[in-house]
C-alpha cells in the first residue's frame, strides 16, 4: 500500500512538474508575442503588397530569407524551386518538430481600401493577371517568422530542433510544374521529423473574434 | 479538410452549321448531359450519412457563335472527399459517365485528372495531447472543436508521412458579423491585424509544448 501511494504520489509530482515546466514558458510567450506583434503586422503589410503567384514567389523569398537571416538563422532557399527552410537546434536533446507556412498569393484583384492593397501583377496561364493574397499566406508567413524570433529567443531552453518550413505553391504549381508540398516531400524536407503544425484563418461560422481558435478533430 | 482531385473533360464533336445539326455531332449538347449526370453522383451514389462530397463543374469552354456548332469542348472541375472509399465510387462514376454519355451521343470524351491532394485530418493522438496547450494559452472558451469542412490543403502531403496538426483562428475584424466575411479567393478577401498574435501565440506555444512534453 505504501508502495502504491508513493507510486501514485511520484506520478502527481510528474504531473505537476510537466505542467509547470510547459506552463513556465507561457509569461515569456505572451511577453514577447506583445512586444513583436507590431513588426509581424508591418511585414505582413508587406507580403500582403509584395503577393506572387505559385512558384514565383521570388522576392517574398528573398524577404523571408533575409528576415531569418536576422533573426540569427541559416536559412537554405531554393527548395521545392522558391521554398526556405531554416532550422533552429534547442540547447537540450530533443525530438524534432517542423512548423510551416505557405507563401503563395492568387490571380485576384483587390477591392479593399487598404494602404498595403496588392497592386501586383503576374502571369497566369500566359495572361497578366493581378495578384493578391486572398488565401491569407501573407498572414501565416509573417506569423512563422514572428515564431522564429520568439523560439530563437528562448533556444537555450528548448529541448529539440525546430523546422521552420515556407512552403510555395500551396494553390497549386502553374501546369506543367511541380510543386508545393508534394515537391518538398520528394525533396527530403520531411527527413527526421516528428511532428508538422500549421495554422489557417476562417470565417462564414459564427465565431466571435474572442472565440477564436478551431481545432477539427479526428 | 477534404481531398480534391481536379479534372478535365474534352469532349470531341463534329462541327457543322448550327441550323443542319443532324449533320455533325454537337459536343455541346453532350457537354449538358454530362454535367446533368455529373449531379447524381453526390445525390444517388454517395452513402450521404458518413461524409460530405462534392462535385463541381466551374469552368466550360467551347463554340464561338450562334449558329456553328463547335468541333470540340472542354469542362474543368473539382471533387471534394472527406473517405478514401467515397472518393474512389467518385473517380469511377465520373468515368462511367463521361465515357458512356460521349459514347450514347457519338462523341468522343477524355477525362483528365490535374491537381490531386490527399485529405487532411488532424493526428487523433495529437490532438488530445495537444488541445490542452491551445486552451491554456488561449483561454479554454476561446477553442472550439469544429466539422470537417469541403476546402482542401497540400499540408495533407506533409501529414502523409509525419503526424501533423492544423488548426484555424477567426480572423474577422472585431464587431463585424464573420458570416457576412468574404469568402476566401475573392476580391474583398481580409484578415484583420489583431488576429495575428493569436496565431504567434499558438504556433510558439504547440512547438515548444510538444518538444517538452516529448
Amino acid at each position: 500500500m505504501k508502495k502504491l501511494s508513493l507510486l501514485f504520489l511520484s506520478f502527481f509530482i510528474l504531473l505537476f512538474s510537466f505542467d509547470s515546466n510547459a506552463q513556465k514558458f507561457d509569461k515569456k510567450i505572451n511577453e514577447l508575442s506583445s512586444n513583436y506583434e507590431s513588426d509581424i503586422i508591418e511585414l505582413r503589410h508587406w507580403f500582403h503588397q509584395n503577393a506572387e503567384l505559385s512558384n514565383r514567389e521570388f522576392k517574398t523569398a528573398e524577404r523571408i530569407a533575409n528576415e531569418l537571416r536576422k533573426i540569427g538563422l541559416e536559412p537554405q532557399t531554393g527548395i521545392a524551386k522558391t521554398g526556405v527552410v531554416a532550422v533552429l537546434k534547442g540547447g537540450k536533446p530533443g525530438p524534432v518538430v517542423a512548423l510551416r507556412a505557405d507563401i503563395d498569393g492568387l490571380p485576384v484583384k483587390e477591392r479593399a481600401d487598404l494602404p498595403w492593397k496588392s497592386e501586383m501583377t503576374g502571369e497566369y496561364n500566359g495572361e497578366t493577371v493581378p495578384v493578391m493574397h486572398a488565401c491569407g499566406h501573407d498572414t501565416h508567413t509573417a506569423i512563422l517568422l514572428g515564431t522564429a524570433k520568439i523560439l530563437y529567443e528562448l533556444r537555450d531552453k528548448i529541448p529539440g530542433t525546430i523546422k521552420f518550413i515556407f512552403q510555395p505553391a500551396e494553390e497549386g504549381a502553374p501546369s506543367g510544374e511541380e510543386g508545393g508540398a508534394e515537391l518538398m516531400v520528394k525533396e527530403g524536407v520531411l527527413k527526421t521529423l516528428m511532428l508538422m503544425l500549421f495554422l489557417d484563418f476562417i470565417f462564414g461560422l459564427k465565431l466571435e473574434l474572442d472565440k477564436f481558435l478551431y481545432v477539427q478533430k479526428g | 479538410m477534404a481531398a480534391v482531385n481536379e479534372f478535365r473533360i474534352d469532349i470531341e464533336g463534329v462541327q457543322t452549321h448550327g441550323s443542319t445539326p443532324w449533320t455533325g455531332i454537337d459536343p455541346i449538347v453532350t457537354a449538358t448531359q454530362m454535367i446533368n449526370s455529373i449531379q447524381t453522383i453526390v445525390s444517388r451514389s454517395m452513402p450521404l450519412t458518413e461524409a460530405a462530397a462534392v462535385v463541381t463543374i466551374g469552368s466550360i469552354h467551347g463554340g464561338v457563335r450562334s449558329n456553328i456548332i463547335p468541333e470540340s469542348l472542354y469542362m474543368l472541375g473539382t471533387i471534394r472527399t472527406l473517405d478514401e472509399g467515397m472518393k474512389k465510387i467518385v473517380l469511377k462514376r465520373l468515368e462511367e459517365i463521361v465515357q458512356n454519355i460521349a459514347e450514347a451521343n457519338n462523341a468522343k470524351a477524355k477525362l483528365t485528372y490535374m491537381v490531386s491532394y490527399p485529405i487532411t485530418f488532424n493526428d487523433p493522438e495529437l490532438y488530445e495531447k495537444m488541445l490542452p496547450s491551445l486552451k491554456r494559452i488561449n483561454g479554454s472558451g476561446n477553442v472550439n472543436s469544429m466539422n470537417a469542412i469541403t476546402g482542401a490543403e497540400d499540408f495533407s502531403f506533409f501529414q502523409e508521412k509525419v503526424p501533423g496538426m492544423y488548426f484555424f483562428i477567426g480572423g474577422a475584424k472585431k464587431g463585424t458579423d464573420p458570416a457576412k466575411a468574404a469568402p476566401h479567393h475573392t476580391p474583398d478577401f481580409y484578415v484583420d491585424d489583431s488576429a495575428m498574435i493569436t496565431g504567434l501565440r499558438s504556433m510558439t506555444t504547440l512547438a515548444l509544448d510538444y518538444l517538452i512534453k516529448n
